[in-house]
């Protein structure tokens, strides 16, 4: 038995987790798809439609779906869910991605799915300078995944609680730059960015993805510690 | 089958093992005891791979059960005592637990329900919370996996239910699988297990089998009816004293009484130490 990864096991534990831990993804999807379909009911030529898209957009496809990333091991938080989780014959890498997929992948995929449709609508109209997301991929990319590992760290108000985090980790990182008065630290980033000013977008994917793997990978070792005895983190 | 090798376990500064090692042989049904707080669920959790030794290893087939590996997994199955069950009908339930367990058998799914009077055309969420533990243990009978863990398997269950247990289990059990039962309703396991392992004190302090038991221990109603010299434990109850003793080969065996067995550990370890110290 393959005991790191095995597609059939794995569709096994998809159809499970689907099973238990629809209801929150499910919600998600159908707030989004009632919102998208007042938007499509909305004149586009209105000042009203490019705000309901903004806010469609801010509300419920960045700070929905960053809420609902957080939750990726909110069943977790009760011990009898956490012992029949943990002991679920799956290996550690099998439930991470399941999990990631139902409260991640899918909400995401669902939501820009859905925007779509008024991308649709609104190319009709020769008005409408907002009618893509407003929000860079890129950046949302990481901000989700800073979230499932804030929701791997956390529990209740892990959104709050990791931006706190946060925060002071960059107040720490700033009064640690201050030291180097001369900027040696940042100047080799600061030399890229002038010369390669016209290819900026390389660096904000770079960094993305380099936040984005760096929140996968800790959260997973965050989750396979995971174990009756430990509650603060969960 | 499963190895404790010097394991160290505490919660905060409270220790519960200290260089524990023991191993748990295949084919026997053992009757894990213990005071309130002795570690018994903590042991099973341990075995189980939902807690870590913080020294040692636990190893189920050679293998670190810490690893949590599928393969491993599959092949053990922890009733807990406390367990929530998704309000679906059984039949559902069935259909995303049982793919995971290669062993699982129907046919002894559907005999262990009817020994407690149950079918599988039920609905999780309408049950009682023993009706549950029944439906529950069924299913994990029926993962025909090599170790089955139960903790406090009786508690909730009504009288009945409680002799229906003793007959399911036993008609489930093998020569390649392991029970390990911890509780403290010592008579709803009686004429049950192979064997009494009782955790005390940062260790297992008894462990033998029932059989030894019986041959070298006699249990009596009343301290008067044994010889005063043999008797290494006596217990109060309503109608004189309880007693254990030592048994010699002109005794007839008496019915095995763990409470008062457990008490008599408990109580008189070196004394009852001493009595199976030897090897016949």
């Amino acid at each position: 038995m393959n005991d790191f990864f095995s597609f059939r096991r794995f569709g096994r534990l998809l159809r499970y987790d689907f099973t238990m831990l629809w209801r929150e993804p499910a919600i998600y999807v159908g707030i989004v798809a009632a919102l998208v379909a007042v938007v499509l009911l909305t004149d586009v030529d209105t000042a009203w439609y490019e705000l309901s898209l903004v806010a469609l957009d801010l509300f419920v496809g960045l700070l929905g779906l960053l809420y609902l990333s957080t939750h990726v091991f909110k069943d977790m938080r009760r011990k009898t869910h956490r012992m029949k989780a943990l002991v679920l014959p799956a290996s550690r890498v099998e439930k991470y991605i399941s999990r990631l997929i139902i409260f991640v992948v899918l909400p995401a995929v669902a939501f820009f799915c859905l925007r779509s449709l008024t991308d649709i609508k609104a190319s009709s109209s020769a008005f409408s300078a907002l009618r893509h997301f407003i929000i860079n991929p890129y950046m949302m990319m990481y901000q989700l995944m800073l979230s499932v590992l804030y929701g791997t760290l956390f529990g209740r108000f892990a959104i709050i609680k990791g931006n706190i985090l946060l925060s002071v980790l960059q107040l720490f990182a700033a009064s640690f730059i201050s030291f180097d008065t001369d900027f040696q630290f940042l100047e080799p980033i600061i030399e890229y960015c002038e010369e390669n000013s016209q290819n900026i977008f390389h660096l904000e994917m770079a960094y993305s993805a380099a936040i984005s793997v760096f929140c996968l990978v800790v959260s997973f070792l965050v989750f396979r510690r995971k174990n009756l005895k430990y509650n603060r983190y969960i | 089958m499963i190895q404790l090798n010097n394991i160290n376990f505490s919660y905060g500064k409270t220790k519960l093992f200290e260089d524990l090692s023991f191993t748990f042989d295949e084919g026997k049904i053992y009757g894990l005891l213990g005071l309130n707080g002795a570690g018994k669920s903590t042991l099973l959790y341990l075995m189980s791979g939902l807690l870590f030794a913080q020294k040692g290893t636990v190893t189920y087939k050679g293998k670190n059960v810490a690893s949590r590996r599928p393969s491993t997994l599959a092949d053990m199955f922890l009733l807990p005592e406390e367990f929530e069950l998704p309000n679906m009908k059984f039949e559902k339930f069935i259909s995303i637990n049982a793919p995971f367990y290669p062993r699982f058998s129907r046919q002894t799914l559907e005999r262990c329900l009817s020994g407690f009077e149950m079918s599988v055309d039920i609905n999780l969420g309408n049950l009682s919370m023993g009706q549950k533990k029944k439906a529950f243990m069924c299913f994990a009978l029926a993962a025909n996996t090599s170790l089955l863990l139960l903790d406090e398997p009786t508690n909730g269950l009504d009288i009945p239910s409680k002799s229906q247990f003793r007959k399911v289990v036993s008609e489930c059990m093998t020569d390649d699988r392991t029970i390990i039962i911890s509780t403290h309703q010592v008579r709803d396991v009686e004429n049950l297990i192979d064997e009494i392992t009782i955790v005390n004190n940062r260790s297992i302090v008894f462990d033998e089998p029932v059989s030894r038991i019986s041959a070298k221990l006699l249990f009596a109603d009343r301290a008067a009816d044994l010889d005063a010299e043999s008797i290494i434990f006596t217990q109060p109850s309503p109608i004189g004293n309880m007693a254990v003793a030592r048994r010699t080969d002109a005794d007839d065996e008496t019915q095995l009484n763990i409470e008062l067995l457990f008490n008599a550990v408990l109580a008189e370890p070196q004394k009852v130490a001493q009595i199976f110290k030897s090897n016949d």
